[in-house]
């Protein structure tokens, strides 16, 4: 423990000197940069922005000190139990409404069946696997999942324009890579390798004491742009947008990060959503659309769905009686399915899959108040955003309530990758939920923890815990 | 969608109600983590961590949500389940095939009529059409003579989505347009009423509308039983209207095809009928008349003839609607001295007169103002007896006969005895429910009027004042010298049977008695002496036992609005009897528009009985 903690000072006074000496290799170029030279010339301008790069570079890459992490206990099963408890019902929903989805073809029926119970075990093994890696492998390969995540996206759209092997596309957007039978979403991946290398990159700054510094600022935009640029600029898919920013903003505002600097990158994002308006306003037309009736598809789409779910009524029409799933609604196994449930099994149906989503959702946001490390926090939070930017986008667009994105409701009416992806991230809570604390653990307390060494905090926690549990047994 | 006051108001309460939630749900959250303890949670409470903040915010967003549900799937539930409702069924209607109509023919076979007939309409979706040169040379060379003119040159106006192009077309041809599966062009079935024998007993036949709706003659008078009823099929079916299982809405009522109907129309004898009719006007230089044959033992009709006629294929080629109306029974006319036959069995059935009784025939009488005089001058000074009467179909015989009824003068109970058996032994009052569309109304007035009665009822007599139609006249005549059996006339012999080839027959219905046996017989050979006696004679009939009774009566001029004595109406009404004396058939002959004057009209009808009895004699074999 000691060896650790020196170990971790070491590394972190090497960069602080590094940082004073405006090293090539390490150290902030904004500090050396910027303040000093107002009045570069070319080439120092084109040193300053090389310096810049490298130094943006170094952060990013970061993985911050080794995981140090409290004992191992019991996971949290619930989680496991509602993940399967969900699927299950997605499946249940899915082959109940087959046969008019799929024109009552036996042979497409049991295909479309088997590939997703394929799907189902894929998930759960993804999810025991995920549940089973030591978190720290997690931190260590977080930035090159992250690269590998952002190349594959970036690359998606140019390749799918040269008609490369290997690529989808579909309605003018290329998301997909097809590997055989199965088409894969790197858009999915991006989620996942977000929420990771996003908590390993705040709590490191976090320790470091540089959360709030103008570079971590610089660096979150950064990574913002990349990510939100690759997926809803170059694949124009807004829903896995949505679910980034989700990501995004949950991990920052937990990572306790001023409100000073969360006001400054809300407000960015602000721009940046009415500049996208000005490039393209067919954008403003969906938005209004939802409002107004536009006799657009989307339109279509939504008005179906309300019916679906008017004409469940409270109880629904019963499993199998849908009939909106015979060609009336759009996507009736994809991301319309919260209407078919709600035409099948009515208010009851959909209050209880809200409910189940709610505990879901709840038990992982209240497992971050017993987490003493911020990395696990962060992970958590992600993984809320995530989820519940899914179940809230999809289902407030089924009841108008906001406008439709095309977004899947996790678990239930995702199939294939998507949902190998979203129980990979239910594995990682799973595990993460092993090393919850006893006792609650404050806000205040963990962001003092900025500027000290992680282990300082869990020793500091450790001890009082143990006093606590000793006075208390007495 | 939530109208934006209402929205605000759900949201600030949603807001309220949230917050509660939110801290309520987190509280349970962490109560069933049975670590948690309550002193520190206590300690935290109240506080707006950001982890607060966060399940807040997502708190306050699902219960938006289930309130937006509540709306939607409670309060809203009818609504919605309405539009899905008219959405997701599909009603639709399983066309009842029309009844075809059938004729009697020689040897009691039947023969059809009327039969339908599957035709396509042909029609274009310009909008659709990839190949405006292909669907052009398939057309002309499919439709040919049927495309409807200017279509063609439509067909590139790619803003039409809707182009009769022909219509008509037969199942070849339709085969042959499905065969070349092009875009844009669409066939159209419906059913179309066909006629075998071309115009024969249009009038009786009618036609049938572009609605499915019978017009005129049976097709009207029988729509409902000819029509059937339309099924229904409702179903809740898939966006493509294809029909599903599920669903407990679904109603399925299948169509009951209409009646084939078996006229007593004798194919031959109508022909025939039409035939005669023709020439018969033709010589008369008239160009309007109507004939109309029964059998006196049943009072089914054996054909109906009208001249002009129409061709119900092409019903709208007609020149006036009149065309249309079976003048049979449409049109109520002054029947003239036909009507003496009546008078004088009234007369006879009351026992007031015998066929030994004698009155005094002078060339006029007088009734209170009005001079009545006989056409016929040369048995002026003689005495006459009924059987004269008919013989020379004299006035004043008749005139005599409702003095007799009265007790020797024309009073009211003489009038009373002679509109009683007007309207209730001879049935002339009411329409006789034939089966035939717009049948007439006749007129009869009452003996109790208060002027006029007397001359009235003296000139009603011999056949003027009252308007009645053949239907009536013929019906009443067959029970005449039949026996005295007033049978219902009819123009049906029944229903066509499931085989297709024998009838389920109506039985003849005898609704009234109008004279006495012995006094219907010996009215029946009065009928037969009179017309022996008259122009022609013995050899007119080459011995059958034929009677008959011509009338003429003038009509009113339509410049004058007085008679006129050019323009008259010329009526025959005869049978035709066995040797047995069994009136085989009936024959009624109305020539309207006869140019000549005085005797002209019953000088057309007569010809035109004599050629039409003629043919029923050897038609039906009648014994001599």
């Amino acid at each position: 423990m000691v060896n650790t903690w020196q170990g971790s000072y070491r590394k972190n006074y090497r960069r602080e000197a590094s940082a004073y000496h405006t090293s090539h290799s390490y150290g902030n170029p904004e500090r050396s940069g910027n303040g000093s030279n107002s009045s570069a010339s070319g080439s120092d301008i084109w040193t300053a922005a090389k310096s810049f790069a490298s130094g943006v570079w170094a952060d990013l890459r970061e993985t911050g000190n080794k995981l140090k992490l409290g004992r191992k206990h019991r996971p949290d099963y619930l989680l496991f139990i509602l993940a399967i408890g969900l699927s299950a019902l997605g499946l249940i929903i899915v082959y109940s409404i087959a046969s008019g989805v799929y024109d009552g073809d036996t042979a497409t029926i049991n295909r479309e069946m088997a590939k997703r119970i394929l799907f189902l075990i894929a998930g759960i093994i993804a999810f025991i696997v995920a549940g089973r890696i030591p978190l720290e492998k997690w931190k260590e390969w977080a930035p090159h999942l992250f690269l590998f995540a952002l190349i594959i996206c970036a690359a998606l759209p140019i390749l799918g324009k040269i008609h490369a092997p290997l690529t989808y596309c579909a309605l003018g957007a290329c998301r997909w890579y097809m590997i055989g039978p199965i088409s894969f979403q790197p858009a999915e991946l991006m989620k996942l390798a977000t929420v990771l290398f996003m908590a390993g990159y705040l709590s490191t700054r976090l320790s470091n004491g540089k959360l709030d510094d103008t570079s971590t600022l610089e660096e979150v935009i950064i990574v913002m742009v990349l990510v939100l640029g690759s997926v809803v600029g170059l694949q124009k898919d807004m829903g896995t947008g949505v679910a980034l920013l989700a990501i995004f903003l949950l991990q920052l505002y937990l990572s306790g990060m001023s409100k000073r600097r969360l006001g400054f990158i809300l407000g960015l994002m602000i721009v940046g959503f009415i500049l996208m308006i000005i490039v393209a306003p067919h954008r403003m037309e969906r938005i209004l659309t939802f409002t107004k009736s536009g006799n657009s598809d989307t339109d279509y789409h939504i008005n179906q769905a309300m019916i679906a779910l008017g004409s469940g009524g409270l109880f629904g029409r019963g499993l199998g009686q849908s009939v909106q799933a015979f060609g009336w609604l759009p996507e009736a196994v994809n991301d319309s399915i919260f209407a078919i449930i709600g035409e099948s099994l009515g208010f009851v149906g959909t209050v209880g899959l809200i409910i189940a989503f709610g505990v879901l959702i709840f038990r992982m946001l209240e497992r971050i108040n017993y987490l003493d490390n911020m990395y696990l926090r962060l992970i958590v939070a992600g993984v809320v955003g995530w989820f519940t930017a899914h179940v809230l986008a999809n289902t407030m667009a089924m009841t108008r309530l906001i406008p439709l994105t095309g977004i899947t409701l996790p678990l239930v009416s995702s199939g294939g990758t998507s949902l190998v992806f979203v129980m990979t991230a239910l594995g990682i809570v799973f595990a993460v939920s092993r090393y919850t604390t006893h006792r609650y653990v404050s806000e205040d307390e963990i962001m003092k923890g900025a500027g000290q060494d992680e282990t300082n905090s869990v020793r500091g926690r450790r001890q009082r815990r143990s006093h606590y549990t000793y006075s208390r047994s007495n | 969608m939530l109208d934006g006051a209402n929205n605000k108001f759900l949201l600030t309460e949603a807001a309220e109600i949230v917050k509660n939630m939110a801290s309520e749900f987190c509280s349970i959250i962490s109560l069933m983590d049975n670590r948690a303890d309550g002193r520190v949670a206590s300690k935290h409470q109240g506080n707006w961590t950001r982890v607060r903040v966060i399940g807040g915010l997502i708190g306050l967003a699902m219960a938006a949500l289930i309130l937006q549900l509540f709306r939607i799937q409670i309060i809203d539930h009818k609504k919605y389940l309405a539009q899905a409702d008219a959405m997701q069924t599909d009603k639709q209607t399983i066309n009842a095939e029309r009844g075809q109509i059938y004729v009697r023919d020689v040897d009691g076979n039947i023969a059809p009529l009327v039969m339908n007939k599957v035709v396509y309409t042909l029609f274009a979706d310009p909008s659709s059409i990839k190949d405006v040169g292909k669907v052009r040379d398939l057309v002309n060379k499919v439709a040919g003579d049927t495309i409807i003119s200017d279509s063609m040159e439509k067909l590139s106006d790619k803003k039409m989505q809707y182009l009769v192009l022909a219509r008509g077309l037969d199942n070849d041809q339709a085969k042959e347009i499905k065969k070349a599966d092009l875009n844009g062009l669409g066939l159209q079935a419906s059913s179309e009423r066909v006629y075998p024998e071309g115009t024969l007993a249009a009038q009786v036949l009618g036609f049938v509308n572009g609605d499915g709706e019978g017009q005129y003659g049976v097709e009207q008078a029988l729509n409902s039983r000819l029509k059937g009823k339309n099924g229904v099929l409702q179903t809740v079916t898939d966006v493509r209207r294809i029909p599903l299982t599920i669903g407990a809405k679904d109603i399925s009522v299948p169509a009951q095809n209409g009646e084939n109907v078996v006229l007593s129309i004798d194919r031959n004898v109508q022909s025939q009928a039409e035939q005669v009719l023709a020439d018969g006007l033709k010589n008369a230089k008239a160009t309007t008349g109507s004939m109309v044959v029964m059998d006196p033992q049943t009072g089914r009709v054996l054909a109906m003839a009208n001249s002009p006629s129409y061709d119900p294929a092409n019903y709208g080629d007609v020149e006036s609607a009149s065309q249309y109306q079976n003048n049979v029974v449409s049109n109520a006319y002054e029947p003239g001295s036909v009507m003496k036959l009546f008078t004088v069995g009234t007369g006879l059935n009351e026992g007031v007169i015998t066929p030994e009784s004698t009155y005094y025939n002078t060339s006029c009488i007088m009734v209170d103002d009005a001079k009545i005089c006989n056409v016929t001058k040369s048995v002026s000074g003689q005495n006459m007896t009924p059987m004269n009467i008919l013989e020379h179909s004299l006035n004043t015989g008749a005139v005599w006969v409702l003095e007799q009824l009265g007790g020797g003068s024309i009073n009211l109970t003489g009038r009373q005895k002679l509109y009683k058996y007007l309207t209730e032994n001879y049935r002339m009052n009411k329409p006789t429910g034939i089966e035939q569309a717009a049948e007439a109304d006749s007129v009869i007035y009452k003996p109790d009027m208060k002027s006029g009665a007397r001359v009235l009822y003296a000139n009603m007599t011999f056949g003027q004042g009252e308007q009645l139609t053949m239907i009536q006249v013929i019906s009443a005549f067959s029970s005449v010298i039949n026996g005295g059996n007033y049978y219902q006339p009819t123009v049906v012999l029944g229903t066509l049977n499931d085989d297709g080839e024998t009838v389920k027959e109506n039985q003849p219905k005898v609704v009234g008695q109008s004279l006495k046996q012995d006094i219907s017989y010996e009215l029946r050979d009065m009928l037969y002496q009179a017309r022996y006696l008259g122009a022609g004679g013995k050899s007119k009939d080459n011995g059958y036992y034929v009677g008959g009774k011509s009338g003429t009566a003038q009509k009113v001029d339509p410049n004058t609005g007085a008679y006129s004595d050019n323009l008259t109406t010329g009526t025959y009404i005869g049978f035709g009897a066995d040797k047995t004396k069994t009136p085989k058939y009936a024959i009624m002959v109305r020539v309207d528009d006869a140019k000549n004057g005085g005797y002209s009209g019953s000088a057309a009808a007569q010809p035109i009985f004599d050629s039409m009895s003629n043919f029923m004699i050897q038609y039906e074999g009648v014994s001599k």
